[in-house]
Parts: C-alpha cells; sequence; structure tokens
C-alpha cells in the first residue's frame, strides 16, 4: 500500500489529501471526508446506495479507487441542497412519501439529479431506467418513481 | 480490504508499456475498474495499478469505410449512445445497454468486458459474431487477435502480464441489420443467463447472410454457424419459426450436454433467439 495525493472537488469546495492508494472513494468521502450520506449497501455494485455523480455521471463509489477520479467534481447527496434550500427533487420526495428507512435514498436523489440535469423531461420509461441502479428494499419503488415525475413537473415549469 | 500496492496513472501509451514490462510485483490495468476493483478484495498480495484512463486517444469511437474502431477507455454508455456504433452495428448498443445498471455503464469498459472473459460477457457475443479482433500490444509490439481466439475459457484470456488490449475493431458488414437479446433474473443488475447476437443481411426480404454469436452457454461467447447456416435462405416473413428456435436448442444443446443448466438453457434459448429476431424486426 502506497500514498497518493488525492486533489477534486467535492460538492463545490477543493480537497487535498494524502490517501492510501487502496482506498474507495465510498471511504474517502466516508471516513476521511465524514460526508456520511453515502452508504455501503453491497460494496460490489449490485445495489446503487453507494451512487455518488462524478463529472456528471452516476458512479458506484465502492467500485472505485479515490485515485481514479482524481481531478473530478463529485456531488454526493450532501452537495444536492442549497445550504438550507431543499433541491425540488428532495422536496417531492417527501411530498410524496417517497422515503421509508431512507438507505437507498442518496443514491436514488443523485440518480433522479442526474437524470434531470441531462433530461428535465423524462418518459415514465427513463425515469424508471435512470433509478435501474438503486435497489430499494422498502417502498415498491412507485412513490420514489413519482416523486422524481413530481421534482420534473416543478423543475420545467 | 482492497489489495493495492502502487497506483500509477501514465500520460502516454508508452509508458504503460514501461510500467508493465520493468514491474516485479503483480500489476494489472485499469479501465473503468468494476471487476478489477473486485478481484482486489480478494488478491493474496499487493497488486501495481496502472491506471488508463489518462489517455485521451483510448476514449475515441472511430470509423473508416471498412471498419469500425474504439479504445481500452471506451465505456459501455459511450457505445450506447455512439452514432457510428448505431449506424453500423445497433446490436453492440443494444448488448452495452443492457450491462448491469447505469452506473456500472458510465464506469465500465468493453475492454475490460472482454479482458474478464466472464461467460456471461454481454458485448462479447456482439463483436464475436462480427468477428471483432483487438489489438494487443506491449513495448516489444502489438499484434491484431480476434476475440473468439483469445478467450480461452472462464475467466481465462491469452493475454501477456506486460500486455493489455488498446483498441477492438470490426469489419463493417453493409446493409446489416442486428439485434441483441439478454435473459437474466431480473431486467437491470442482472448477470445474463444465455445472451445472443444476431446480424442479417437481406436480398429482397430473403436473408443471405447472418451472424450468431451466444453468451452465457459456452465458457465463452462463440459463433453459432449451425443457426447461422438455418437462417440463410429464410424469407423475413418466417424467419421466427419453430425449425429456427429448434436448431438454437439443438446448438446449446451441444455445447451443455450434461450439464445442470442444459434442460432450462435449450428451451430458453429460443427465447432468446426469438427476441433477438424481433429485436431486428421491430416486432
Amino acid at each position: 500500500m502506497s500514498s497518493f495525493t488525492f486533489k477534486a472537488t467535492v460538492n463545490g469546495k477543493s480537497v487535498e489529501l494524502n490517501i492510501a492508494t487502496n482506498l474507495r472513494l465510498l471511504n474517502l468521502l466516508r471516513d476521511v471526508l465524514e460526508l456520511t450520506g453515502t452508504k455501503e449497501g453491497c460494496g460490489e455494485g449490485e445495489c446503487g446506495a453507494c451512487t455518488v455523480i462524478v463529472d456528471g455521471e452516476i458512479v458506484n463509489s465502492c467500485l472505485l479507487l479515490a485515485a481514479q477520479v482524481n481531478g473530478t467534481e463529485i456531488i454526493t447527496i450532501e452537495g444536492v441542497a442549497n445550504g438550507h434550500e431543499i433541491h425540488p427533487i428532495q422536496q417531492s420526495f417527501i411530498d410524496k412519501g417517497a422515503v421509508q428507512c431512507g438507505y437507498c435514498i442518496p443514491g436514488m436523489v443523485l440518480a433522479a439529479k442526474a437524470l434531470l440535469d441531462k433530461n428535465p423531461k423524462p418518459t415514465k420509461e427513463e425515469i424508471a431506467l435512470s433509478l435501474s441502479g438503486n435497489v430499494c428494499r422498502c417502498t415498491g419503488y412507485a412513490k420514489i418513481a413519482e416523486a422524481v415525475e413530481d421534482a420534473a413537473h416543478k423543475m420545467s415549469s | 480490504m482492497i489489495n493495492v500496492g502502487s497506483y500509477f496513472r501514465p500520460q502516454t501509451i508508452e509508458e504503460i508499456y514501461e510500467l508493465l514490462s520493468n514491474s516485479k510485483q503483480p500489476t494489472k490495468v485499469l479501465a473503468g475498474g468494476t471487476d478489477l476493483i473486485l478481484h482486489l478484495h480478494k488478491a493474496p498480495e499487493p497488486v501495481n495499478i496502472v491506471d488508463i484512463r489518462g489517455i485521451d486517444q483510448l476514449r475515441s469511437i472511430e470509423e473508416d469505410e471498412d471498419k469500425v474502431s474504439f479504445g481500452s477507455m471506451v465505456t459501455f454508455n459511450q457505445i450506447q449512445m455512439s452514432k457510428i456504433i448505431l449506424d453500423n452495428y445497433k446490436a453492440l448498443a443494444k448488448a452495452a445497454s443492457l450491462v448491469g445498471s447505469p452506473q456500472i455503464r458510465n464506469q465500465g469498459t468493453i475492454v475490460g468486458n472482454i479482458a474478464n472473459a466472464s461467460p456471461a460477457a454481454d458485448s462479447v457475443p456482439a463483436l464475436v459474431a462480427m468477428d471483432a479482433e483487438v489489438l494487443i500490444a506491449s513495448k516489444y509490439g502489438q499484434r491484431w487477435e480476434r476475440i473468439e481466439d483469445v478467450l480461452k475459457g472462464i475467466n481465462n484470456i491469452s493475454l501477456a502480464s506486460d500486455e493489455l488490449i488498446l483498441e477492438v475493431s470490426f469489419k463493417k458488414i453493409p446493409g446489416l441489420r442486428s439485434g441483441f437479446a439478454k435473459l437474466g433474473r431480473r431486467n437491470a443488475l442482472a448477470i445474463s443467463r444465455i445472451s445472443g447476437a444476431v446480424g442479417i443481411v437481406t436480398n429482397n426480404n430473403f436473408i443471405t447472410e447472418a451472424r450468431v454469436a451466444l453468451g452465457a452457454v459456452a465458457p465463452n461467447p462463440f459463433r453459432s454457424h449451425l443457426i447461422e447456416q438455418a437462417l440463410v435462405g429464410r424469407s423475413l416473413d418466417e424467419v421466427i419459426s419453430d425449425s429456427v428456435l429448434e436448431v438454437a436448442s439443438l446448438a446449446v444443446a451441444e455445447k451443455l450436454g450434461n450439464r445442470a443448466s442444459a434442460p432450462y438453457k435449450r428451451q430458453a434459448i429460443k427465447g432468446v433467439v426469438r427476441q433477438a429476431l424481433e429485436d431486428i424486426l421491430h416486432v
């Protein structure tokens, strides 16, 4: 194990740290930067609970070495709200009853954000596809999909 | 814990060659990492990582008159969205679009899919159907090899420790219409239980040339000349027929012999080939 100088932008702020080469992005976020909104559900890229946005695209942070995303712009769930002003997507999740235990939600919100940032008027199918890498054990997905639809309507009007 | 030794991010291909040939410790090329990172969890000793994401020329998808080619950092998502791929060989775009999840597709690469050599790799049947080749390179030279020839069994690809794949290429087939179907336990985040790529060229509604490759049947995806021959000469109006699907069933039975999965896959292949043909005919 060697060390590496990590430099990137996380939620709009520059970060520069010495890290171990074997540090996963997930652990950089949770353990080093104390951004614990990103969750480890499976550790193998099969559940999406660890989803973050890197340079505009969603990825599983459990499958990335922090070193791989050196020099990129990373957004975690903590970076979605604007200070105390929550994002319309977050409000829709609340309004539509899309949150139960909450474990899948950061990943779901980020997947929704990545979708709506690129495609402000998605079809139901496009919404389902965009969330297809995020597993939820509580809700049965219907309210989550409705929340994304709701957010899309709000944001595009 | 992930067993990583040193991490390198070379800026040129020559640097990659040097790192691979000079290393005295186990060294792996890292493209996307969706497979490699998981292997590193189980690595018995530290592995040095050569991350090739810094080399821009490996991210391009190109075509000329005769062929299509793309580099080893090209992701599933890029292939899925590429006009060059969609115009020349839809089945590959379709296969790429069905891998894993959006997150996996943003990070994972086609070349990683090939190099990991899983029997269920989804992009590989699509590539093998077209006799696609890979450019294998090291400090000592480069050579093109057919993908079907370098895959040597489950998770086994014939690549020396100082070699890497730089590019994939396949020859265009004018007039080709193609489709791909995958059968998994669920609609996303699923490993294929069977997959099939089908390409056809037609003249006056009759099939004059066919390319068929199956995945997750044999240790590596393979071209099925049996099914191809059953398609040639057929009219499009009756290509989705019991006789064609029976041949698909026979092709699978031949490969699987007495394996436990044989009774299931001999039947399921009919649905997969049907869906691949429907994908072409937009049924």
